[in-house]
């Protein structure tokens, strides 16, 4: 009997020693090549003067994007500057300068696609001098679930 | 020792595994299949009892995502919403969850006025309750030990039953596949046992084969082995971390909350900001999630949309993972992503709750619960009605070799079933420190 409580009970434990799921099993399923992007622009931004936009793509594989575009758009959706397409300056770099007229919270959206993955990061800045609503719009945190504008196609 | 004598001894050994397996597991299998025979129709009951929080008029347009959320959160300040369910159809109200201090609640909101029809602590859910008492019998951890217990010492149930009742003279009908109405109350106490038995048997296994990979342990363990194999579900629809958001955290934009009172430079404002609600609604439409979906939002600044259906029919299932800031899909796992166990698991599951095939599949499930608790209520009658005064009824032990015999059958099937290793391990310390001590206990259950 104490063999046998002995041996089910080195059985048991082995058993109910847990296993979890490994790290890198993720490598035998089904997986995406999502693209990424960068967005750059200078710290400080007045109204009038350009604006460099640097986006940095990183697609996989030596394949050429479908387009990259970049929206500019005030925040609360009351200006737009629309979509404009961003010049490729080298690989993998891309660059728009533009402007904007008046001061306020803006968005600047990087719309690309390759490889059949498209996305769409915006970055907020300041131009100038915000006024009270937008500092409001700030404070009450609407800028990360507001809608700002639609995906591109 | 004669064939004949040899036989009769196997046969008490299995009878008086099958008695005792029985006695302990009888309560428990009731419940599950009581609770199993409710939870079958959860689709109509629900539709039923929730009626006014799920249906809305369709009037006009349906406002944006994200003005539903500013409105939930307007009514749950300070309260984090962690769920979005936009509804299947124009008039099925849109869901939210949110963690309130009592817990995980879901607010009802009406699409077209973004009127909140009503909200409901989760846990409180009819269908909740139902679902805990029959996934871990409303104890928590070990009550979902426990079912899984008794969904695996209920496959020993089943194989020690067919055994005892597979006829050593040649199958017939009778006293098999229907109940022999004018031989007597003693068989036919034995035929409301068996026939019932025959019938649910297959079936029954099938639940308990297609319910075990749910369970706590076993369940775990099994989808952690089979998705490492490369033969599971994939990583994160079950077990395992999902893919995070790209973006480094220093340039997420750093958002001034309610609490500052001050302007801060465009330095710390300026950086990424996660996608709408509404964008992430978009990129669901784009991709062809099944209606019913769920959009999960991310509580931390390295976290992803989650975008996730169960439907009834597991072909439609879907998980996606999309990057909060700049909308690519990270994952996007369908059922025929899915190894051919995991497959096989997604099925069982619809198959097992009875959406699969809608009614009929439901109704194929209520006949063998129902067939279930006849065999449970009907052995512990067969039991009771039988068993002498003052004594378990259980045939004399097995022999030693029986017994061996046996005991290494049912060790190796708490291999496959550790938690029924475990509970062998326990009647055999009961066994050796109480019932082997006492002989009032022994002479009552037989155990000399």
């Amino acid at each position: 009997m104490r063999r046998f409580i002995l041996g089910i009970s080195l059985v048991a434990i082995t058993a109910l020693s847990a296993c979890a799921v490994k790290e890198d099993a993720v490598e035998l399923y089904k997986q995406e090549t999502p693209l990424q992007a960068t967005l750059d622009f200078p710290e400080v931004v007045e109204a009038g003067e350009p604006i460099t936009f640097e986006i940095g793509l990183l697609v996989e594989g030596d394949v050429e994007p479908d387009f990259v575009h970049l929206e500019l758009q005030k925040a609360d959706g009351t200006v737009s500057y629309g979509m404009q397409e961003a010049t490729r300056i080298a690989d993998g770099t891309y660059e728009l300068t533009t402007s904007v007229k008046a001061d306020g919270l803006y968005i600047a959206r990087v719309h690309a696609q390759a490889n059949g993955s498209t996305i769409f990061p915006a970055k907020q800045f300041i131009v100038g001098e915000l006024t009270e609503a937008e500092w409001a719009a700030l404070y009450d945190g609407a800028a990360p679930v507001e809608a700002v504008t639609e995906p591109h196609h | 020792m004669t064939s004949s004598s040899s036989s009769r001894d196997w046969y008490r050994a299995v009878w008086r595994w099958h008695l005792y397996a029985g006695l302990i597991i009888a309560p428990f299998l009731l419940v599950l299949a009581v609770t199993g025979a409710v939870y079958l129709f959860k689709p109509q009951i629900e539709q039923v009892i929730y009626a006014d929080y799920y249906q809305v008029e369709p009037t006009g347009e349906r406002l944006s995502a994200t003005e539903l959320y500013n409105r939930v959160q307007a009514e749950y300040p300070d309260t984090p919403i962690t769920r979005y369910r936009p509804g299947e159809s124009a008039d099925r109200s849109t869901e939210f969850r949110v963690m309130t201090e009592e817990g995980a609640t879901t607010v009802f909101v009406d699409p077209y006025n973004g009127k909140v029809i009503g909200s409901q602590l989760n846990a409180d859910r009819f269908m909740s309750q139902v679902e805990l008492i029959h996934g871990e019998l409303m104890i928590g951890p070990l009550g979902d030990r426990i079912v899984e217990l008794v969904a695996c010492w209920t496959i020993v149930l089943m194989a020690t039953g067919l055994y005892l009742f597979w006829p050593r003279n040649g199958m017939q009908a009778s006293g098999t596949m229907y109940p022999r109405l004018r031989k007597g109350k003693r068989i036919l106490r034995r035929d409301l046992h068996v026939v019932p038995g025959f019938w649910v048997t297959a079936g029954l296994l099938f639940l308990v084969l297609t319910g075990l990979p749910w369970s706590g342990f076993w369940g775990a363990n099994f989808q952690s082995i089979a998705t490492n194999a490369g033969v599971g579900y994939p990583p994160s629809i079950w077990g395992g971390e999902a893919p995070t958001s790209t973006v480094k955290t220093e340039d997420v934009a750093d958002v001034p909350w309610a609490a500052e009172t001050l302007p801060v430079p465009n330095s710390e404002v300026a950086g990424y900001v996660p996608l709408s609600l509404d964008q992430v609604e978009t990129i669901a439409g784009t991709v062809g999630m099944d209606p019913s979906y769920t959009i999960s939002i991310p509580s931390t600044p390295d976290g992803v949309y989650t975008l996730s259906a169960y439907p009834d029919r597991a072909q439609d299932e879907a998980t996606m993972h999309v990057d909060q800031y700049s909308g690519a899909v990270l994952a996007d796992y369908r059922y025929d992503n899915y190894g051919i166990v995991g497959k096989a698991v997604a099925l069982g599951i619809t198959l097992h709750k009875g959406t699969q095939f809608g009614l009929p599949n439901q109704l194929i499930s209520l006949a063998i619960c129902l067939g279930v608790i006849l065999v449970v209520v009907s052995g512990l009658y067969l039991w009771y009605s039988r068993k002498p005064v003052a004594k378990s009824g259980a045939p004399s032990a097995p022999s030693r070799t029986r017994r061996n015999v046996l005991i290494v059958l049912l060790v190796g099937f708490g291999i496959i079933f550790p938690l029924v290793g475990l509970s062998l391990l326990v009647v055999a310390l009961l066994d050796w420190l109480i019932i082997r001590r006492s002989t009032k206990l022994t002479r009552f259950l037989n155990a000399g």
